[in-house]
Formats: structure tokens, C-alpha cells, sequence
């Protein structure tokens, strides 16, 4: 088993009589790569910057390496790197002095490793640029320098892609890979752009408005995600009880316009269209369907608020 | 801490704030001096072109010492939350505490050199461009600077500590300007119907450098010329230290940023 490297323990955090994040539980473990989804007000940067001991727990805990501490967690914290929201540097310094100004802050011996970050964000060339005139994207990618200036072990990284043109992406994308792999950095990255996520993270971790809907693996999102069928049906109910007594344990899930989504482990979809006309229910339409990311996502949300 | 301490120096030595605050400032003691100089050459009678008479500008009013600490601390820091700098120094392992030691440390350090520099300029301009004789002006002069720099250090803490805690600089500049000028006043005045008010009051800088110094071309009056008056400037400005760095540490403990 994975060491777990960051945990939150009934985490929440209100501010005034605004709950940002509401009784959050999670663990992530050495070398994943978590990605929070939500919209905005979802409590993605608020559990960000309680890690990051930017701000304070209303109630709960975090843990970080172990340590739960104010004081330890203080020394944990010198083992992580993080851009959440705006990259901090100094506008009126180089891309160079400002990566120089976080190495001797981090007490970094020798220069090498300014030049070796300049490279890997594709800083080099800008390096004598003063961080005022870079644009967003170049922001971005000195933001990731910044975190990753004294090799840390955990990388918070909100919204790392703002502002990236499509080959920043590609490259920011493939950075994070290979930081991952190589390294064994472990990464908790927030995004709005879903498709992204989906290409980077391995494990997810859903919010809406301060709750965890759900934590996922990669692996049971795809089967969760994975094939299902659409059947237009003449009677659902009907249909539904059908499906309940010819395949007992079957997901589905009626949806308007006399639709049901039938999930899981499925049939052959023929089986399914001649269990409708046995039982006297015509099919007018059936498909073979596979959930993305976002559309997941949605349906948990929704049942989320109902619940 | 001292990583921190050195990266800062690193940053406000390849940054053009220093330089032109001391430029600034250097220019403005020139022109003072250079100014009164090239008056007394036009005008033959003026009695104010003298060493005596330009030095009394701070010799009686030494609290410009806190004001320059603060607004040079303001210059050094107000930026740090703008720019989300301090968030990542706390995101990297910096315990608030020891963010506003190493800014206290740094500010302190970068005012005691610039006062060292204008000191300089200042006494040095004047004995070259002004007559009449340099002591015993310079050296009461000295004396007050280092009678109150103790105080300058408090001032110049508190300003680290509300840049710290606030967000806008003017915010920053108006409780400071409350602490240091308007609290005092209201003791001083309030000391007229409360005799302990009176000798509480008669320990804040702001009231005993109004009350109980006097410079210009009448005469100088120094309370620190005394033993038992510069005393009284250093206990307050070792209080003022105490106080203020624990009201630095106490605001900014648990400070959200």
C-alpha cells in the first residue's frame, strides 16, 4: 500500500455564514495524480489553500506526510510546491531573479538548478524578461517553476492550464507526466477543462458547493464511465420491471423522454430490445453510449442536490 | 529564517525601491543645504545659512526617523500580498512568526544603512556648504539619532506588522499614523484631566519630542542631552519594541492570506 502523503479529515471551512467546504474526507496517496473537479464555489481552492496553510480550518484537520500539527505541518510544507490562483513573483524581477530569489529562499545550493527549471518551462530564452511583461501563459508556466524550485514531493496546483495557449497545454500536460513518473511527484490539480483532467489524473475527487460528492479512482471512473445503453421505450416503467426481473442487479436509470440509461456491466444490446418486444414494449430508438468526464460529473452533481 | 533574510536581500538589491528612496531623499538634503547655500550667496544678511540652524531641521524633529522607517518598510513589502509572494512563502514552510521576524530584520537593516548614507550626506553638505561651527550641533544631532533609533526600530516594526496584516497600503499608513500620532495626542490632552494619563503620556515619543525638545537658531534643547532623558528615549523605544512585536506576532498569527 501507498504511503498516504495528504489527508483531510472532516475538513470544513466557512467563512462567516458561507461554508466553502463542508466535512471533506480524503486521502491521496505517494505518487497519484488527484484531480479535484467542480465548478466555481465548489471548494477546490479553498481545499487547495488549506493545504498549502494559506488559510485555517473552521473544523477537521489536514495531514500532511504524517504530520498534523500547526508546527510540524509548517516543516511538512517545505516538501511541497504550489501555485493556487495567481503565480506569485515579483513583477519588477527577471524570470531568472525570480527563480533565483525562491532558491536561495529555499536554500538550494548552487545556480544549476535555476537554469535546469528555466528549461523545463520553456523559460529559457525569456529568463532575462521582467515578470510584468511576460504574458498570461508565460506567468503560468514561471508560477510552476516557482513550485517546483527544490524538487518537492507534493505539487497543489490550481488551475495550472489558465491561460495556456493548445501546445502550453500539450507541454504543460506532458510536464506534469514526466514529473510524475520520473520523480514520483505527487500532484493535486484542479481544472475547469474536464478532457484535460481526464488525460492527467488517476485518481478524482468531485465537489459541489464544499462537498465531496465522490473520490474515484481512474480505473472505477471508466467502468463507471464506461459503455452504456440508451433505450426509447413506449412503456420505462414497464421496461424497468422487466429489466429487473430478466437481469436482477443491472444499473439503469430512467431519464425523460422515455429513456432509460441502462449502466454497468451490459448485455448484448439485441438482448435488451427483445426483452422490451416479449414483454410488449415497442423500442424506438437504442444506443450505445459512453459517459465523459463532464457528463459523469453532472449526473453526480444532480444527484447530489437531490439527495 | 535566514534563507528567507537572504533571499529578500537578494530581491531588494537587484530592485530599483532602494536606490530611489535613498536618491530621493539624498537629493532632497542637497537641495535643502544647496538651497540655503545659494540663498546666502544672493542675500549677504540672512542669518540662517549656518550649520546650526539647517541641523535643528532634525535634531528637532526626530520622530521623522519613524516615518522614514515606516514608509521605506512600506516600499520594501506592500507589494508581498499583491503579488502573491507571501502566500508562497507560507505555502513553502514559513511560519508566519518568522516571515514577520525576517521582514522586521530586513527593513532594519536596509533603514539603519540608508540612515547611515543621508546621515552622512546631511552633515557632511552642511559643514561644506553652510559656515558657522559644526559642534556641539552634530554631535547633539547624533546623539538624538541614536537615543531614538531604538524607538525608530519599534515604529518601523509596527509598520512591518500592519503591512502584514492589512492589504492596502493606506489602511497600513492610517492605523500606523494612529498608533504613533493620534493615540499619544489623545493621552496627552486626556493627561490634563487625569494626572496619571499625563504620566503615561509624557512617555509616548510623539509627546516628549513635541514637549521636550527644542532646536532652531534660538538654542538647542535636547532631552537626551541629559543622562536620565536619554534614558527615558531608549526605555520607550524598548517598550515600543516589545509591544509592537507582540502585537506583530499576536495579529498576524493566524492571518488569512
Amino acid at each position: 500500500m501507498k504511503e498516504i502523503i495528504a489527508e483531510a479529515g472532516s475538513l470544513t471551512k466557512r467563512y462567516g455564514r458561507i461554508t466553502a467546504l463542508n466535512n471533506v474526507n480524503l486521502r491521496v496517496r505517494r505518487g497519484e495524480i488527484l484531480g479535484l473537479v467542480g465548478d466555481n464555489g465548489s471548494g477546490k481552492s479553498t481545499f487547495l489553500k488549506l493545504l498549502a496553510g494559506q488559510i485555517f480550518p473552521t473544523e477537521g484537520e489536514v495531514r500532511l506526510f504524517g504530520a498534523g500539527t500547526e508546527r510540524e505541518l509548517v516543516r511538512q510544507r517545505r516538501r511541497v510546491g504550489t501555485m493556487i490562483e495567481a503565480p506569485g513573483f515579483y513583477p519588477q524581477l527577471t524570470v531568472e531573479r525570480n527563480l533565483e530569489y525562491y532558491r536561495i529562499q529555499k536554500g538550494i545550493p548552487g545556480k544549476e538548478q535555476v537554469r535546469d527549471i528555466l528549461r523545463q518551462i520553456g523559460l529559457y530564452e525569456r529568463r532575462k524578461t521582467y515578470g510584468k511583461q511576460l504574458s498570461l501563459g508565460m506567468k503560468q508556466r514561471l508560477g510552476l517553476g516557482i513550485a517546483l524550485m527544490g524538487e518537492p514531493e507534493l505539487l497543489l496546483l490550481d488551475e495550472p492550464i489558465n491561460g495556456l495557449d493548445p501546445s502550453g497545454i500539450i507541454e504543460m500536460r506532458e510536464t506534469l507526466h514526466r514529473l510524475n513518473l520520473e520523480k514520483n511527484i505527487t500532484i493535486i490539480l484542479s481544472s475547469h477543462i474536464l478532457t484535460e483532467l481526464e488525460q492527467l489524473a488517476d485518481e478524482y475527487c468531485f465537489l459541489d458547493r464544499g462537498r465531496l460528492l465522490k473520490q474515484i479512482s481512474a480505473g472505477e471512473l471508466a467502468e463507471e464511465c464506461g459503455s452504456c445503453i440508451e433505450i426509447c421505450v413506449s412503456d420505462p416503467e414497464l421496461f424497468a420491471v422487466s429489466l429487473e426481473k430478466q437481469f436482477p442487479g443491472q444499473k439503469y436509470q430512467v431519464l425523460p423522454g422515455q429513456r432509460l440509461r441502462i449502466s454497468g456491466e451490459c448485455a448484448e444490446p439485441e438482448r435488451y430490445s427483445s426483452l422490451a418486444s416479449q414483454s410488449g414494449i415497442t423500442v424506438s430508438a437504442l444506443s450505445v453510449k459512453k459517459r465523459t468526464l463532464e457528463e459523469y460529473y453532472m449526473e453526480l452533481k444532480k444527484g447530489g442536490r437531490e439527495s | 529564517m535566514i534563507n528567507y533574510i537572504r533571499s529578500e536581500f537578494y530581491r531588494i538589491l537587484h530592485t530599483k525601491e532602494i536606490y530611489l528612496f535613498n536618491l530621493l531623499l539624498t537629493a532632497g538634503v542637497l537641495a535643502l543645504n544647496g538651497g540655503i547655500h545659494a540663498a546666502a550667496a544672493t542675500l549677504p544678511n540672512i542669518r540662517y545659512a549656518n550649520v546650526k540652524f539647517v541641523l535643528s531641521f532634525l535634531t528637532g524633529s526626530m520622530d521623522f526617523l519613524f516615518i522614514a522607517g515606516a514608509v521605506l518598510a512600506v516600499l520594501l513589502f506592500s507589494g508581498d500580498r499583491k503579488n502573491g509572494v507571501m502566500k508562497n512563502a507560507v505555502a513553502y514552510g514559513m511560519s508566519r512568526t518568522s516571515l514577520f521576524f525576517g521582514k522586521c530584520i530586513v527593513s532594519f537593516v536596509m533603514a539603519l544603512a540608508s540612515m547611515v548614507l543621508l546621515t552622512a550626506v546631511y552633515i557632511v553638505s552642511a559643514i561644506l556648504l553652510l559656515e558657522g561651527p559644526a559642534q556641539p550641533y552634530v554631535e547633539l544631532m547624533l546623539e538624538g539619532i541614536a537615543a531614538n533609533l531604538p524607538f525608530a526600530a519599534a515604529a518601523l516594526i509596527l509598520a512591518v506588522a500592519f503591512i502584514q496584516f492589512f492589504e492596502k497600503e493606506l489602511i497600513v499608513g492610517l492605523a500606523w499614523m494612529a498608533v504613533i500620532y493620534l493615540i499619544p495626542s489623545i493621552c496627552y490632552s486626556t493627561g490634563f484631566q487625569f494626572k496619571t494619563m499625563a504620566e503615561i503620556a509624557a512617555w509616548m515619543p510623539r509627546n516628549y519630542l513635541m514637549t521636550e525638545v527644542t532646536a532652531g537658531m534660538n538654542g538647542y534643547a535636547c532631552l537626551w542631552s541629559e543622562p536620565e532623558g536619554a534614558a527615558k528615549c531608549v526605555i520607550a523605544g524598548v517598550v515600543g519594541i516589545v509591544v509592537f512585536l507582540s502585537l506583530g506576532i499576536l495579529i498576524n498569527r493566524r492571518k488569512e492570506i
